[in-house]
């Protein structure tokens, strides 16, 4: 089974430990990837396509060298490719009309504020990953354990009770 | 005249009437006309409830004469302003004396001409004399404008500088609040530091905790696409993706290192890289903190140093202190700008430091705002006989020459409808300031390049330079 991937795209050093180490109660299922830029992240982006690894969930920052991350996330909201991937903005410095072009033109599923909590990260990211993968994925049970199980699992049943 | 009158209608009654008496108002019917024997008048009417008097000393011996002619309706008030002695006449009498007498005619036009004339002359002085209240009129309104505008300016300037100085007094307190903290954040990494490093020499795998430790501390940051090329690397190596992975996360890039570490661990790979990792990112948190902390410290300083309260104190200093601070206060705006420093070796100059301060930022804000916070950006000093000067430099689209006159006009602002930084206070306040120092700003701007040159004389309180006293 090809790991589904988490993209983090933060150009400080420090807060991508940061955001990286916050992520690792996922690492057992999920394929954790870092970009320090836009381009870098388009880089990963080809080499996961490549190595046939699905992109569930993009974490991004919003003020990043050259390309903005509001307008990366725009950008990948039009390529049917990245239709499905769940898209955070995690940013300090976002302006209201900066967010409010993410959610109206990038589909952002959720903005998380600098600085954020451990367990708010947690929470987002498991409720953004839950979605993704009962809406593109056939099996669903190797997620029960770090993902929302409850839903997953009412996910499961209800899907039996379909067919 | 008056006697052929008072021939031909057999004396008719003179009226006796003290001053003060009103002898027809505007737009009553008249019956007749009155000769003014003795005395004075006054035609006048009432405008907007005012008095405006048309007549006194020109008013002549024919009272009622407009309407004679209209034989209608008085055309003014009319008042004895003397006691006064007159005849009535009316219409009919009037006519009947004037056709049974041709000298009576005659008499009676030339003195009917005579009044009108005098009345028209009077007239025309009226006009003359309108025409010139007019123009102090007008001129009165336009010094009342401008002492408006100086006014509005005045105040837009004292509300924005104490603004400032309220922000400034503000970010001074936070930051000097920010130091102690920063400096506890420091010592208790450093702390940490000790501590750790202390334990792994006692604790039994200490060598290993040492080192992990150590290695975190020192690791140079490699970019993320370094770190996936050596993870892709190290995989092909290992055949296992999930262990690159965790090495790599470690800073170990080849196998060998792994092992002669490891090797001083007890249990299966698995247990020794999470052991190592729980060391290797202890001393990346230690790092990180300390990074952090330093960042903080630099920016405090900057924003301390900027907002110095120095009041409105003339200090030596250098200036590209302040240019500094205000970029590095800027640095989150910079992020997709190359700032191109061509710095001079500069005299101290002796100047306000928060003033100026506030004219870089000012000039940098509209810089960036050109250049919506993307392109290059030159900061040059220079040193310019008994002055220095500093140009600053943007590639933003240029200022169009109609607005390069208006530039330094109070909230003139090229941001339509949007009130943001200054309010188009910015250039007027840069400017004010300067000359404050007896300096100057000039600009000029084509596509591309648009240069502010700042030109400061090096201590302004003596440029009325007093003749030296050795010639």
């Amino acid at each position: 089974m090809k790991r589904i991937v988490i993209l983090c795209v933060e150009d400080e050093a420090e807060v991508l430990d940061a955001v990286l180490r916050d992520l690792s109660p996922f690492k057992s299922v999920m394929r954790i990837e870092a970009a320090e830029s836009v381009d870098d992240a388009k880089t990963v982006l080809e080499e996961c396509a490549a190595d046939g690894h699905p992109v569930g969930l993009i974490l991004c920052d919003h003020l990043l060298p050259g390309v903005r991350g509001v307008d990366f996330l725009i950008a990948l909201q039009q390529d049917a490719h990245y239709v499905a991937t769940r898209k955070v903005l995690i940013t300090g410095q976002a302006g209201l009309e900066d967010t409010v072009r993410a959610v109206n033109e990038a589909k952002l599923h959720h903005y998380i504020a600098k600085p954020w909590k451990a367990e708010e990260l947690q929470t987002v990211v498991r409720d953004q990953l839950t979605e993704y993968v009962i809406r593109t994925q056939d099996d669903l049970i190797p997620y029960v354990g770090v993902l929302d199980g409850a839903r997953i699992l009412e996910a499961v049943a209800s899907s039996g009770r379909d067919q | 005249m008056i006697r052929a009158l008072d021939a031909l209608l057999v004396s008719p009654s003179r009226m006796d009437l003290p001053a003060g008496t009103m002898l027809f108002r505007m737009d009553d019917p008249m019956d007749g006309i009155y000769v003014l024997l003795d005395g004075q008048v006054k035609l006048y009417q009432e405008i907007d409830g005012k008095e405006v008097i048309f007549h006194a000393q020109t008013a002549g011996r024919i009272l009622g004469l407009l309407a004679l002619t209209r034989r209608s309706k008085a055309f003014f008030n009319c008042r004895t302003t003397t006691p006064v002695q007159l005849l009535k006449i009316g219409f009919e009498d009037l006519d009947q004396a004037l056709q049974q007498s041709e000298s009576l005619l005659e008499t009676f036009i030339t003195v009917l001409l005579r009044s009108m004339a005098r009345r028209s002359t009077r007239l025309v002085e009226l006009q003359t004399e309108v025409l010139a209240l007019n123009k102090s009129l007008s001129r009165e309104r336009d010094a009342l404008a401008r002492t408006l505008r100086e006014l509005r300016q005045a105040q837009a300037f004292l509300v924005e500088s104490e603004k400032m100085a309220t922000l400034g007094q503000l970010a001074a307190g936070v930051a000097h609040e920010l130091n102690n903290p920063i400096a506890a954040i420091n010592r208790a990494a450093d702390f940490i530091q000790e501590d750790l490093l202390a334990l792994a020499g006692e604790l039994p795998d200490g060598a290993v905790f040492g080192e992990m430790l150590n290695r975190a501390l020192e690791q140079k940051p490699l970019t993320t696409r370094e770190q996936r090329e050596r993870r892709r690397a190290l995989a092909r190596i290992l055949d296992d993706e999930a262990m690159a992975e965790h090495l790599v996360g470690m800073g170990i890039h080849d196998a060998a290192d792994f092992e002669r570490i490891a090797r001083n661990l007890p249990g299966p790979d698995e247990a020794k890289i999470v052991r190592m990792n729980r060391y290797h990112q202890l001393g990346g948190a230690l790092r990180n903190i300390s990074r952090c902390a330093e960042r903080i410290a630099g920016l405090v300083k900057s924003l301390r140093s900027y907002s110095r309260s120095d009041g409105e104190d003339e200090v030596e200093f250098d200036l590209h202190e302040g240019i500094e601070d205000t970029l590095r206060l800027f640095s989150n705006r910079l992020h997709d700008v190359t700032v191109e420093r061509q710095f001079a070796d500069l005299p101290r100059i002796k100047a306000n430091p928060g003033a100026l301060n506030q004219v870089w930022t000012n000039l940098i804000a509209n810089a960036l705002d050109a250049m919506e916070d993307r392109g290059h950006l030159t900061i040059v000093t220079a040193p310019q006989d008994g002055a220095v000067n500093v140009r600053i430099i943007d590639s933003g689209p240029g200022i169009p020459p109609e607005h390069l006159k208006k530039i330094f006009d109070l909230r003139f602002t090229t941001r339509e409808g949007r009130v943001e930084f200054g309010m188009g206070l910015g250039l007027s306040i840069a400017q004010n300031i300067v000359s404050r120092h007896s300096g100057r700003i000039e600009v000029r701007s084509e596509p591309g390049c648009t240069e502010f040159c700042v030109v400061l004389p090096l201590a302004p309180s003596e440029t009325v330079s007093t003749p030296s006293r050795s010639s």
